[in-house]
């Protein structure tokens, strides 16, 4: 103990006061020193990022030779910057001239070698590039870094080959992954099939059809992506299929590409066990907007899982013209929660003020009045309190206190106060008129009632 | 006398040596991690997560209670953020001001008769608004427990996206932060479960239109200093636990947790003053039990600014209730304290949370009592006593500048030189006397834990204003 004590007093700790005091001295020393060449580095980069805009046509068309930038490590490295960052966005002419300018000031064969001579970081960096050229030529060589037996360097060339995005490239990843499985994160090779299969959705579909269980979901989700109307094959044997996902993103599909029929396959799959499959379903329905469909969609506002129960009222909130009959049918089911989703998403999506606002058209007056009353005994009292505490017009606020009052809730009235109490002048003015009939209602209601007790 | 006196002197030593070990360790760690974040930076394009259509939505959960200076702009630069699909849910937690006035006012509130089911109990909710002007807010008016985690859960039984993003209401996020915070949901393999972001202080810099146009320094030295011990704790301390998947705490002001798994926790501990943390220490165990891979990760980049505590009353009844926070989670969690069957994080985070975190402020005050009490009664040497204090002093300066170096390579917010000379200087004085009265503070912390004070005192907040034009 002593010898170890009296170690930590001498020599230990002055030693240790020595690395502390020397780190803090080259850390700061690092610090400044690294802070005052990146200022001369960025003052020249920009300098000569400047040059190199100012002159771009002329880099483009080869007025200035591109052995003047080539050669310049940091000239280059800015002129590919432009031309990845332009091919992005660029289409017609200007692409067809950036790409050849890619190939013939040898960018392209640099990065080409790179991908296939370097390692590490350098390796994955080229093959990004070469992605963002989007050059059909690049395939090969990141064909070739498909191989790799390491996963980061496959997940980088998948993506790559995502951006350049040709049927070639998305053979060869379907060929990889359906060889051994890859590590790659199920969105990024979502991402690149779909960019690679966008336009052939029915070359897709019979892959989708023959792949085994492992692959199905995966290139059936790629297909709910892409899929589009006029999509030739048998998309409907896909509600059929054994695995829960694959029909789920037959849901999709089918709300997508809407082939004959898909409203009646839709309504199968809302029956289907697996929440998800119902919810997606739902969704489709609302993207084919079939009013057939709205028992179906009914039967999902009744349903045990809360999400698939907010996406059926969703999409019938979607359905224009038809708020009374699903107002009516929503009623029917006695089911509170049901009604309630219904009438939030009504209110969410605007169409209970639209409902409002059709009070002032002599032909949709009554259709109107009709739904308001049965979102009113669903629940949207408040938000019609609110919307006459916004001053509507003088017919609309009449018509909508009117309904109110007669929904003889025994809560309106105090709530009507309250709101009142913080609304402004022209809001204190529209809710006086409710609270007179209100009260109005509630004597009329009284009289009626009398004589029977 | 004398031998237990240098015994315990040498036990310090040796203490502070490890401290400073597992944080060199630390900052070796997050210098790689720093590196291997910056390369998936480069390549991941977040403009691409931004348009696909496999990023999944987001629910903004946004707890306010007070919160009338600053709710309109926080909740207005949430609704501006850049993502595909976010849906913004706030909750007043029974504020007494004007907070969910000005939500009504600024937003167009309409209160509807959504019928919010508690699948995780709350206290009472009195009114659910939206707003008129963006379908995308919801404002939940409920009645407060005194809690944070009740309020959490009130937005959490909202939620309909699949991921739920915590953000406090006096919190700007910047404006990539969500594709920034999910970008390694989408690009790994690995489970990731949650993810945290890094906080930095508000104070200081210029904000317009709930959004920081230009990042500075606060002028007030205690606030300038909690700038620096922000940057040591999340990009040494948290960047480098989450490299080791030892990460337990993602902040509650910004983190990005699986609904359906929060959902199956039963949401955040209502009885939890550290609700973050414990949320995360839950997540682990209940992971664990389940022999589930997953990972709990850090980034770096997606940038939340708050407002920290600009006096010492304020500050250090702060770090008082951190320290309760603390003490309270690992004593609610104490089964997972060396168990085995919690892998690393029973064997070493853990541990590491009881021993150097909380139970340092009273390591290091008795532990400096006694030495003084030996240096003065000439059972140890000066010299010793000396040197201790002053290699104590110099590993802590090298920890600060390491973080201040940390920032300078991988992140570079602070660009201006002043700011960078000022930050530097400030290592020299967190150690001393900055450190001295946090440990204070968290012992002060530690004794309400121990009595069952669990007194909250609300910040006082200025509000987000624009900082004077300088001149720099």
């Amino acid at each position: 103990m002593r010898f170890v004590y009296s170690l930590a007093a001498s020599q230990v700790l002055v030693l240790a006061l020595a690395f502390a005091v020397l780190g803090i001295a080259l850390i700061l020393g690092f610090i400044l020193i690294r802070r005052l060449i990146r200022s001369r580095y960025f003052w020249r980069r920009d300098a000569l990022t400047l040059y190199v805009r100012r002159n771009w046509r002329q880099i483009v068309n080869g007025e200035i030779p591109v052995e003047r930038w080539f050669m310049q490590p940091m000239a280059c490295e800015i002129v590919q910057e432009i031309v990845l960052d332009r091919v992005d966005s660029a289409g017609g002419q200007e692409l067809t001239d950036l790409q050849s300018l890619l190939r013939v000031s040898g960018l392209l064969d640099r990065q080409i070698h790179a991908a296939r001579q370097s390692q590490g970081w350098r390796r994955r960096k080229a093959l990004v590039t070469l992605g963002r050229m989007q050059l059909p030529e690049c395939v090969p060589a990141l064909v070739e870094a498909l191989e790799d037996r390491r996963d980061e360097v496959v997940i980088y060339t998948i993506r790559a080959l995502g951006q350049i995005g040709n049927l070639r490239a998305g053979e060869a990843i379907f060929q990889r992954i359906s060889r051994q499985p890859v590590a790659c994160p199920a969105p990024s090779l979502e991402t690149a099939l779909a960019n690679c299969f966008r336009g052939n959705a029915s070359i897709l579909l019979p892959l989708v059809l023959e792949a085994e269980d492992r692959l199905r979901p995966l290139l059936a989700r790629v297909l709910a992506v892409i899929a589009a109307p006029g999509i030739s094959g048998d998309v409907l044997t896909l509600t059929a299929d054994p695995l829960a996902d694959v029909r789920a993103s037959a849901a999709r599909i089918l709300g997508r590409a809407q082939p004959p029929g898909a409203a009646s396959a839709l309504a199968e799959l809302a029956r289907d066990g697996e929440w998800f499959v119902r919810l997606r379903t739902m969704v489709a329905l609302r993207e084919i907007g079939d009013p057939s469909t709205i028992p179906d969609l009914i039967a999902g506002l009744c349903d045990s899982n809360r999400l698939v129960r907010l996406r059926a009222a969703a999409t019938l909130a979607s359905m224009e013209g038809h708020e009374e009959r699903i107002l009516h049918l929503a009623t029917l089911t006695g089911d509170r929660y049901a009604m309630q989703a219904l009438v939030w998403e009504m209110e969410r999506s605007g169409r209970i003020t639209r409902m409002v606002e059709d009070l002032a058209s002599d032909e949709r007056r009554r259709s109107a009045e009709s739904g308001l009353r049965m979102a009113i005994a669903g629940g949207a009292t408040r938000m019609i309190v609110n919307l006459i505490s916004k001053g509507p017009g003088t017919d609309v606020r009449q018509n909508l206190a009117r309904i109110l009052a007669q929904s003889g809730d025994p809560a309106l009235l105090r709530y009507v106060e309250q709101v009142r109490a913080t609304a402004d002048d022209v809001g204190q003015q529209a809710l006086r008129t409710l609270v007179a009939s209100i009260q109005t209602a509630h004597v009329s209601s009284a009289a009626e009632r009398a004589p029977s007790a | 006398m004398s031998e237990f006196l240098k015994a315990c002197s040498f036990a310090l030593f040796l203490y502070y040596t490890a401290t400073n070990v597992i944080y060199f360790a630390l900052l070796c760690e997050a210098i790689l991690v720093a590196i291997r974040h910056r390369r998936l930076v480069d390549t991941v394009g977040h403009e691409r997560l931004r348009h696909s259509s496999s990023t999944p939505p987001i629910s903004i959960l946004v707890p306010a209670h007070n919160e009338e200076k600053t709710i309109v702009e926080a909740v207005g630069s949430l609704l501006r953020l850049n993502y595909p699909e976010i849906e913004v849910i706030v909750v007043n937690d029974g504020s007494t001001d004007h907070t969910l006035a000005k939500l009504q006012t600024h937003f167009d509130l309409a209160e509807t008769d959504f019928v919010h089911v508690s699948e995780i109990p709350t206290s009472p909710v009195r009114a659910v608004y939206m707003s008129v002007k963006d379908r995308r807010l919801l404002v939940i008016d409920k009645e407060s427990c005194g809690r944070k985690a009740d309020a959490m859960n009130a937005a959490l039984n909202a939620a309909s996206a699949p991921f739920v993003c915590a953000v406090d209401a006096d919190a700007i996020l910047e404006k990539d932060a969500l594709l920034r915070i999910m970008a390694p949901a989408l690009t790994d393999t690995g489970g990731i479960v949650a993810t945290g972001g890094i906080i930095r202080a508000l104070n200081g810099s210029v904000i317009e239109d709930g959004e920081i146009k230009s990042v500075r320094l606060p002028r007030g030295t205690l606030e300038a200093l909690q700038v620096l011990e922000y940057l040591r704790s999340f990009l040494i301390g948290r960047q480098g636990w989450a490299g080791w998947n030892m990460l337990l705490i993602i902040s509650g002001a910004f983190g990005v947790f699986r609904r359906d798994l929060c959902q199956r926790m039963g949401g955040f501990r209502t009885s939890a003053i550290g609700e973050d943390f414990d949320l995360i220490v839950r997540m682990h165990r209940y992971l664990r039990d389940r022999k589930q891979k997953y990972r709990i990760c850090f980034v770096p980049d997606p940038v939340c600014w708050t407002e920290v505590p600009s006096t010492l009353k304020s500050l250090s009844s702060q770090r008082a209730r951190w320290q309760n926070g603390l003490a309270e989670v690992l004593w609610l969690n104490r089964g997972m304290l060396l168990n085995p069957r919690y892998g690393r994080i029973g064997l070493i985070a853990i541990p590491y949370q009881w021993l150097f975190e909380l139970l340092a402020p009273v390591i290091e005050v008795s532990g400096w009592a006694l030495m003084l009490i030996a240096a003065v009664s000439g059972l140890l040497s000066n010299a010793f006593f000396v040197s201790f204090f002053v290699l104590g002093y110099l590993m802590g300066v090298f920890i600060s500048i390491a973080s201040v170096l940390m920032e300078e390579m991988a992140y570079h917010r602070y660009n201006a030189w002043r700011d960078l000379i000022r930050l530097v200087a400030l290592c020299f004085l967190e150690y001393f006397p900055y450190r001295p009265m946090n440990t204070l503070w968290r012992l002060k912390g530690l004794w309400f834990s121990v009595t069952g004070q669990n007194a909250w005192q609300p910040m006082e907040r200025v509000g987000f204003q624009p900082a004077p034009p300088s001149g720099d």
